[in-house]
């Protein structure tokens, strides 16, 4: 994969994060807001700025791409680099998150 | 009748966010901003029951049908547009909104905004320089006037892109 494409969005940001993951289907812009909202259950709510911010940096990088147009509303879908970006990022958070339960065995052992 | 009042409202690049809040706390006195001219350095307010309303400045030289959309599915009304900036205001009752919701998006915005200055200062100091130059070869007060001003113009906007590259510097380490 593009070195400059892993340099600039690993690790990722909750809200880059999130809005790769929601696009495994399409969606279109606010559909992305309520997904992520439902996802984690109202933590997150991602700014209309941001989300447009996002999708367009996303869209020209080809990690997202636009499949189709309803009403003034496009709707994208993760490509094939966006998806191997995200499992690169899992298989990260999936290091901190193992890493951190095996130090918190230790701490109870000693 | 309605009551109107028109203010000077002077802001940069580096003081958006005072720019923003000057209008909720007049939202919040019931002054609601109506319309704005020579790129918001003016605004007109009028007088209304007071509200709690956020404002938002973003900032793209060009959009896609989607802008529009996503800001007002999401509840925001346009208040104005000019020269590339969008002013965005939604209405609240407990937590306070935002157009960006990370630090990223922000310093993104900053970043069109920096692309934009360099623009323009790359294409403007060598049109000060022949100013500066034609008026010391033959000085008149027309002449003079607009080096003058080209002069005040260039520097404000040196000092807004200095203090847009330490907000971006500061959102960055944060």
């Amino acid at each position: 994969m593009n070195k400059q494409i892993v340099d600039k969005y690993l690790p990722m940001t909750e809200t880059a994060y999130y809005i790769l993951l929601a696009l495994k289907k399409p969606l279109h812009g606010y559909g992305i807001i309520l997904a992520v909202e439902r996802m984690t259950n109202q933590r997150i709510r991602i700014g209309a700025g941001t989300i447009y911010g996002t999708l367009t940096k996303m869209e020209t990088d080809d990690l997202i791409k636009p499949i189709r147009e309803e009403d003034r509303r496009k709707i994208y879908i993760q490509t094939d680099l966006g998806s191997q970006l995200l499992q690169l990022e899992i298989n990260r958070l999936q290091e901190l998150y193992e890493n951190g339960i095996k130090a918190g065995d230790n701490n109870e052992k000693i | 009748m309605r009551k109107y009042k028109w203010l000077l409202t002077p802001w940069t690049s580096s003081s958006i966010e005072r720019y923003e809040n000057l209008l909720e706390s007049q939202a919040l006195s019931g002054w609601i901003i109506q319309k704005t001219s020579l790129c918001f350095l003016f605004s007109q307010f009028a007088k209304t029951e007071p509200a709690h309303i956020r404002y938002c400045l973003d900032y793209h030289h060009k959009v896609n049908v989607d802008y529009h959309t996503i800001m007002t599915d999401d509840g925001w009304t346009l208040v104005n547009m000019a020269n590339g900036w969008y002013l965005w205001k939604k209405g609240y009752n407990n937590e306070r909104p935002s157009i960006f919701t990370d630090k990223q998006s922000l310093i993104d915005r900053n970043h069109r905004l920096l692309l934009f200055h360099g623009i323009i200062l790359i294409t403007q100091i060598p049109v000060f320089l022949i100013f500066l130059k034609t008026m010391t070869e033959s000085p008149s007060l027309p002449w003079t006037f607009l080096t003058c001003f080209y002069f005040l113009i260039l520097i404000i906007l040196g000092i807004s892109t200095f203090s847009l590259l330490i907000v971006n510097s500061k959102l960055k380490n944060k």
